[in-house]
C-alpha cells in the first residue's frame, strides 16, 4: 500500500508546480499554485470554522481534498470559453465580469463537474477503498455542499481567491478588481465573510474600520500574513542550489497530505491535531529565518516570528499554535512526533525528486541524516518505500 | 448556528421530501445487512472505514435535507407580480450585458447557476424592486443592476 502513497504523493506534488490560471491570464509574474492555494484555504477554513462553531477536522479535509482533482483537470476560470487571441482585448475582457444564459451555465458547471470527477477517480484509482472513499466524499461535499462544513467552504475557499486577486492588485494593480467585487456581492453571503469582503472595502478607500469589524479586519491580517509563505522559498533547496524550488506553503501543503494519508485509520493519532501541526509547523519562517538541518536553530528569533504571526489571534487559538508548535518541535505528542518525521521523510522524497530533476544532491547523506530520527511505523514505512525506489 | 427561515415553492419542498426519503431508505438498506468489522488487529478495517465513509455520506444529506424541511417555509405567489420576492426569477442588465437570476434562501444558494442567495449583497439589493427600475449596488465600486423583468 506505501508504493500506491508514494505515487499519490508524486501525483499531489505536481500541484506545487502548477500555476492558477486566473492569475495566468491577467499577466501576474510569478504567481501562486494551486498548492499554494489549497495550503491558505485550509488555514482559512480551520480558523473561519472555529470562529463558526463548526468541525474543524472536517473543513480542514474539505480544503485539503477540494482541488486535488486538478493534478488531471487543471484549473479553470469563467473566463476560458471566451478568451480572445489579441492581448488588447484580454486586458478589456479582465475589466468585465462574464456573463452567461442559464443553458450555457448548466453547461459549463456540467462539463466541470464530469472533467473533474473523471480526474479525481483517476487519482485516486490506486489508493485503498476507505481513502478513496474518503477523498471522493470530502470533494462531493465541498462541490455539493452536503454538511455545513461543505456549504461553508465553498465560500470560505473563495475568499482565500478574493484575498489573493486582492493582495495582487495591491502589489501590482492587476487584476482590475471592478468584476471581481461585481462577482463577490453576488456570490458570497455568510455574515463572516461578508464581513471580511467589507474590510477589504476599507482597505480599498484608505479608511479607517469601524469598531464593529475589529474582528473581521484582524482575520484579514492574520490571513495576509499566511499569504506571505506563497513566497517564501525553502532555504534547504536554495542552499543545493535547486533551480525552481518548493515554497514553504507548498511544502505544507504537500506534508498535509502525506499526514492525512498516513494517519489514516490509527488509533493512536488524532487526525485534526496532526493536520493542524502541519499546517503550522513553519509559521514562525515569515519573519524569522528558516534553518536547515544543518544549522543551529535560532530557537529565540523563532519564537520572536511565530509571536508576530499570530499576534491578531485571539488568546486561546494563540494558545492552541503555540502548543501545536511545541508539540512538533520537541516531538512531545504522538502527533507531534508523526508530523515532526513525516516532514523529515518528505524532504528526503523531496530530495529525491530534485535529483531525478537536477542532479546535485548528495542522496546518500540525506538519507543517512534522516533515516536515523524516524521511529514511527507508518512514516518509516514511507520512508523505505522512498528508499527502495 | 442561527436558524433560518428557507422559502421554497410548494413543488421544490415536495421534491426534497421526496429525496429525503430515498436516502433515508438507501440508508436503511446499507446499514440492513452484514457490516464489516471494526477492528482488524491492531488497526481499524479498511473495508469497516469504506462503509463508515458511504454512511457518513449519507447521514450527512440526511442531516442537510433534515434541517431544510424543517426550516422550509412554502413561498406564497405575491399579490405584485412585478416586484422582486424571494423565488423571483428576475432578468437584470449588468453592464450592458444580460444576466438571469433566482432568488433563492442562503441554502439553495448556487451562484455559477444564476441562484443568488437573498442574503448576499445583490440579492439584499434586489428585493422589493420591480421591473424598470435601477438598482445600484455599490461600495467601492458602484455597479447598476437594471430590472428587465420579473417572473413567477
Amino acid at each position: 500500500m506505501m508504493k500506491e502513497i508514494v505515487q499519490f504523493l508524486r501525483e499531489t506534488g505536481k500541484l506545487k508546480e502548477m500555476p492558477r490560471r486566473g492569475w495566468v491570464i491577467n499577466r501576474i509574474e510569478n504567481p501562486e499554485t494551486i498548492g499554494e492555494h489549497i495550503f491558505r484555504a485550509a488555514i482559512m477554513g480551520w480558523i473561519l470554522a472555529r470562529e463558526e462553531g463548526l468541525d474543524q477536522e472536517k473543513v480542514i479535509e474539505i480544503a485539503l481534498a477540494h482541488d486535488l482533482c486538478e493534478v488531471y483537470a487543471g484549473d479553470v476560470t469563467p473566463y476560458d470559453s471566451i478568451l480572445p487571441q489579441k492581448e488588447e482585448e484580454l486586458r478589456e475582457l479582465m475589466k468585465t465580469w462574464p456573463r452567461f444564459s442559464p443553458e450555457e451555465r448548466e453547461e459549463n458547471k456540467k462539463k466541470k463537474h464530469e472533467n473533474e470527477k473523471e480526474s479525481l477517480e483517476k487519482l485516486i484509482s490506486p489508493l485503498s477503498d476507505s481513502l478513496k472513499e474518503e477523498i471522493r466524499n470530502l470533494w462531493l461535499d465541498y462541490e455539493e455542499k452536503v454538511s455545513l462544513e461543505g456549504e461553508f467552504f465553498s465560500q470560505a475557499d473563495r475568499m482565500e481567491n478574493f484575498l489573493q486577486a486582492y493582495e495582487y492588485w495591491e502589489e501590482y494593480k492587476k487584476p482590475p478588481l471592478g468584476p471581481w467585487w461585481i462577482w463577490a456581492r453576488e456570490f458570497f453571503d455568510h455574515p463572516l465573510l461578508l464581513s471580511l469582503l467589507e474590510v477589504s472595502e476599507y482597505r480599498f478607500h484608505k479608511r479607517k474600520v469601524p469598531q464593529e469589524l475589529k474582528k473581521a479586519y484582524k482575520y484579514f491580517e492574520f490571513f495576509g500574513r499566511v499569504g506571505l509563505l506563497k513566497r517564501k522559498a525553502r532555504k534547504g533547496w536554495v542552499i543545493e542550489e535547486i533551480e525552481e524550488v518548493e515554497t514553504i506553503a507548498e511544502h505544507s501543503y504537500h506534508l498535509s497530505i502525506l499526514v492525512w494519508l498516513l494517519a489514516n485509520g490509527r488509533k493512536d493519532i488524532k487526525k485534526e491535531r496532526a493536520l493542524k501541526i502541519a499546517l503550522v509547523h513553519n509559521w514562525a519562517q515569515v519573519y524569522s529565518p528558516e534553518t536547515t538541518p544543518l544549522e543551529k536553530r535560532k530557537e529565540e528569533e523563532e519564537e520572536k516570528g511565530i509571536r508576530e504571526m499570530v499576534k491578531s489571534l485571539d488568546e486561546d487559538l494563540r494558545r492552541e499554535i503555540y502548543t501545536l508548535r511545541e508539540e512538533y518541535r520537541e516531538e512531545k505528542s504522538p502527533e507531534g512526533k508523526m508530523v515532526s518525521q513525516a516532514n523529515k521523510a518528505i524532504n528526503f522524497f523531496q530530495a529525491k525528486e530534485y535529483y531525478k530533476k537536477y542532479g546535485k544532491i548528495d542522496i546518500p547523506s540525506w538519507q543517512k541524516r534522516v533515516e536515523k530520527d524516524i521511529s514511527d511505523p507508518k512514516v518509516k514505512e514511507f520512508f523505505n518505500q522512498i528508499k527502495e525506489e | 448556528m442561527e436558524q433560518k427561515k428557507i422559502y421554497l415553492t410548494k413543488e421544490r419542498l415536495k421534491s426534497l421530501r421526496e429525496e429525503l426519503e430515498e436516502l433515508k431508505k438507501e440508508r436503511k438498506k446499507r446499514t440492513e445487512g452484514e457490516s464489516p468489522e471494526a477492528l482488524h488487529s491492531e488497526e481499524l478495517n479498511p473495508d469497516y472505514i469504506a462503509f463508515k465513509e458511504k454512511i457518513n455520506l449519507l447521514d450527512a444529506k440526511i442531516a442537510k435535507l433534515e434541517e431544510v424541511v424543517k426550516n422550509a417555509r412554502v413561498l406564497r405567489a405575491p399579490r405584485d407580480k412585478s416586484k422582486v420576492e424571494v423565488g423571483a426569477k428576475v432578468t437584470v442588465e449588468v453592464e450592458g450585458k444580460k444576466d438571469h437570476f433566482t432568488i433563492v434562501s442562503s441554502m439553495e444558494a448556487d451562484p455559477a447557476l444564476g441562484r443568488i442567495s437573498d442574503q448576499s449583497p445583490v440579492g439584499r439589493a434586489l428585493l422589493g424592486k420591480r421591473v424598470g427600475e435601477e438598482v445600484p449596488v455599490s461600495s467601492p465600486i458602484k455597479t447598476i443592476y437594471k430590472i428587465k423583468e420579473v417572473n413567477y
